[in-house]
């Protein structure tokens, strides 16, 4: 893994770098966790969007899904459920909708992209609708998952890596996994090896589904309210992620770690412009150029495979 | 036309390649002359594909040792268009059309003919119409989308294309002519390479220089006009035509001698110990088969024949002739359904797809390698295991390790498949390790039948003698195996049965050992019934 090596050598460089670039405001114990804090979300998607993406696939709709299901399960509370039945209500309405876009995909041969484009128009609008006015959470269960801490350590970064380990475990472990990336590697050999084209498509976007909940429910819980804008973008910054992380967007490639050491990068670097008191919108541009730039480095370099 | 036999047109001398770990050319001088088939043989892995990669450019000047030198003057490529430039003109295996391009617009991409800057299709068709003409395909019409043209049929269009290159083909041009094809013939019918050898001899009296590359040897012998041969890196001598002899190019090949390559035919009759007559392991009656492109037309017709435990059913036929159809449609692969009936070990079967095909014990190892095949980027065992995962699974689901391993390393072992270790990336292999890699996935499905189409393509001349070894043993274990192949002699040396499929047809149904190669070729090519 020489790319894993690159990216653990690269991130702490970063820190130092813009910890002296910003006159000493990044290498504290405070701007640390909110480093982590911040890109819990992005990573809890880049780890679902690797199999996704690993699959032959991609799925633009993460983002709008991820407000919506935070906006539904605010709403749920709001309107009196409990918190138990609120999640289970949310983590259905979650894996439904990443089985209907698996079976778009799989049964009605809509492309990925378009499939997941309109959702991500759907579910902006239904977003939008839901959370005016924002919906505030009360429930402190649920606020801890974005503001608790347990041994120093914030819940929102365990429960991360609690979906990492269970993605990376699905995706290498499992038979659903392993056929996964068989189908991004080589559609038509899984179609003769006997894989199960449209069950593993089903699969990957209803782990995909699954993942968008979480993140949904961190976000919202940071925030203490469902509210519009939740998820905006962050379909983006999680597929580039994964492709800073080493995965192909021609599929067949990835590893949920390394996903989110791409997340953990782009983060690093945002951290680092904010800290410089770098504007938001120039910050945009330079993470643009930054992924650009990284996968020209990667070809120019000659294993890369991005693309 | 203009045979100026004898002075090189191109020379290659002391040529050295290495790859990380690999030494892939160790030493190789050869010359190519205008006017000459000049034909290069060697098992995978000698460095034939290095060698046409040096001369055609792709891997450039400077990363390799030795010269070239094209009419005296030294080449540096540095990339594909400049060996192009120089003359030369490669045709890979893999063949690289535009399939949604229609013939015409592929045969003068890059070099269309333009007015006034704007594309001139009327000018277009006829370049591309004459093209085809001289090489004897006036029945293809340019206008169709070559992804629907059969594969043979595609490979003919790449040539066109090739031939058309203002460099290559034009008469008056001062760039030499060199036409270097590789494998030309892995994907042809036998009619398709009769036109294409013509097609070559005639290039050759226009005072061409064609380096070909083939496994093949009866069409190197025919065809050639001098054989060089490459073994581990490096020249292992170059024959004329009136040393040619077969036993001498294998054994210049591999060291060894082509008696070694066929194993002895084990006889086998319904009824002998090894063969109890039971009911058939595959039973198909009319078996009716439309064709995708004309719901009117079938591409099988009444199809019959029983396949028993034990036997080794040899299919032969030309391209187009209905064999690979018929091997897709028995798995459930083929687009459309066939009607008729089948039966599996007595029980009706309707194929629907490869995993449900695989259940009632039936494998394919499909033609196309490295489209249906390999999961290039995955490793040895991963691609060993996709269609049996579920054997080394928890509750279907949690993968095993260790039995896995155990599983793959013995496929490993017993098919002798050369890998460093089982996590290596398959597309790294040979392609005879990948289709024994292949072989190893379907065997660990422990299937009843064994249908193989092609199991030899493109694989060097040791793996072929392993494959037909490993064939018969399975037999003899009681496997039912269909054999598929455009070799038509190792169908002939393999088989206990044999049928001969002509237009969807089967034209004759002969015991193995009873019917001779020109007679086979006859039946299915139409010149007796």
């Amino acid at each position: 893994m020489k790319r894993a090596l690159v990216l653990l050598i690269a991130i702490p460089l970063i820190w130092v770098l813009f910890h002296f670039l910003s006159g000493g405001a990044v290498l504290s114990t405070g701007n640390m966790v909110n480093l982590f804090k911040y890109m819990t979300v992005t990573g809890m998607l880049a780890a679902g969007m690797t199999v996704v993406i690993g699959a032959g696939y991609i799925d633009l709709s993460v983002g709008s899904l991820l407000g919506f299901l935070g906006a539904v399960t605010a709403w749920l509370l709001q309107s009196g459920w409990g918190l138990w039945a609120a999640l289970l209500a949310g983590a259905t309405l979650a894996i439904a909708l990443g089985c209907l876009h698996g079976f778009l995909v799989a049964w009605l041969r809509v492309p990925a992209f378009i499939a997941t484009l309109s959702g991500l128009l759907a579910y902006m609008g239904l977003k939008q609708y839901l959370a005016n006015p924002v919906i505030p959470i009360r429930d402190t269960t649920l606020l801890s998952l974005g503001q608790g801490y347990v041994a120093g350590i914030p819940i929102c970064v365990l429960a991360l890596l609690i979906a990492a380990t269970l993605c990376h475990f699905l995706a290498t472990r499992t038979r659903p996994g392993r056929h996964a990336f068989a189908l991004g590697s080589n559609r038509e050999a899984a179609r003769y090896a006997g894989i199960p084209i449209r069950g593993i498509t089903v699969f990957a976007f209803a782990l995909m589904g699954l993942m968008a909940f979480l993140a949904g429910l961190t976000a919202t819980s940071q925030l203490m309210a469902g509210a519009a804008d939740v998820g905006d973008y962050q379909e983006m910054y999680a597929i580039a992620a994964c492709v800073l992380g080493g995965t192909s967007l021609r599929g067949g490639t990835g590893n949920v770690w390394m996903s989110l050491l791409g997340a953990v990068l782009m983060a690093s670097i945002l951290n680092g412009m904010e800290q410089m008191g770098v504007t938001s919108t120039v910050q945009k541009v330079i993470l643009g150029l930054i992924l650009t730039g990284a996968v020209a480095v990667d070809q120019a370099v000659g294993k890369g495979k991005n693309g | 036309m203009q045979r100026t036999d004898g002075t090189p047109l191109l020379t290659a001398q002391g040529l050295t390649m290495s790859y990380p770990g690999v030494k892939a050319l160790g030493g190789v001088d050869f010359d190519l002359r205008s006017g000459e088939i000049h034909a290069l043989c060697g098992e995978n892995g000698a460095g034939k594909s290095t060698l046409i990669k040096i001369l055609g450019g792709i891997i450039p000047h400077g990363a390799f040792g030795g010269k070239v030198t094209v009419q005296g003057t030294e080449c540096r490529f540095n990339g594909p268009a400049d060996a192009l430039q120089s003359g030369i003109r490669v045709i890979h295996q893999e063949l690289a059309l535009c399939e949604d391009l229609t013939v015409a617009e592929n045969v003068c991409l890059g070099e269309e003919p333009s007015r006034f800057g704007l594309l001139d299709r009327k000018r277009m068709r006829l370049e591309a119409a004459a093209q085809l003409e001289r090489l004897g395909l006036m029945d293809i019409n340019p206008d169709i989308r070559a992804g629907t043209l059969p594969v043979g049929l595609r490979q003919m269009v790449e040539i066109a294309r090739a031939l058309r290159h203002p460099s290559v083909s034009s008469k008056t041009s001062s760039g030499s002519k060199v036409l270097i094809l590789d494998e030309p013939t892995s994907a042809l019918s036998a009619r398709e390479a009769e036109r294409l050898e013509a097609t070559l001899h005639r290039l050759r009296n226009e005072g061409y220089a064609l380096l070909y590359i083939s496994h093949r040897l009866d069409e190197v012998f025919r065809l050639a006009d001098r054989i060089t041969v490459l073994r581990n890196g490096e020249s292992a001598g170059t024959l004329e035509r009136n040393e040619f002899n077969p036993d001498r190019v294998i054994s210049m090949m591999v060291g060894r001698t082509a008696d070694e390559l066929f194993p002895t035919r084990t006889v086998v009759t319904a009824g002998s110990d090894s063969i109890p007559i039971t009911v058939p392991l595959l039973s198909v009656r009319n078996w009716i088969l439309p064709s995708p492109q004309n719901p009117d037309k079938h591409v099988l017709e009444n199809i019959s024949f029983d396949l028993h435990a034990g036997e080794i059913l040899g299919i032969v036929g030309l391209m187009g002739a209905g064999r690979t159809e018929l091997a897709e449609s028995l798995c459930g692969l083929f687009p459309l359904q066939g009607r008729g009936e089948i039966k599996v070990e007595g029980k009706a079967y309707v194929p629907k797809d490869a995993g449900h095909a695989l259940k009632h014990g039936l494998a394919l190892l499909c033609e196309d390698r490295r489209g249906h095949g390999v999961m290039p980027d995955k490793s040895v065992a991963a691609n060993s295991t996709y269609a049996s995962l579920r054997d080394y699974c928890l509750g279907g689901w949690l993968i095993r390790r260790d039995k896995e391993l155990e599983a793959v390393n013995g496929q490993i072992n017993t098919l002798r498949i050369k890998t460093p270790n089982p996590h290596f990336n398959t597309g790294n292999l040979s392609g005879g390790n990948q289709q024994k890699v292949l072989i190893g996935r379907w065997l660990l499905t422990r299937p009843k039948i064994l249908i193989l189409d092609e199991p030899t393509r493109g694989i060097d001349v040791g793996a072929k003698a392993e494959i037909y070894r490993l064939i018969q043993k399975l037999a003899s274990e009681g496997m039912g195996i269909i054999l598929i192949s455009s070799e038509n002699e190792e169908v002939l040396q393999l088989s206990h049965r044999i049928l001969v499929l002509r237009n969807g047809h089967i034209m004759e149904e002969r015991t193995g050992g009873e019917l001779e190669l020109e007679e086979a070729m006859s039946i299915a090519a139409g010149g007796t019934t």
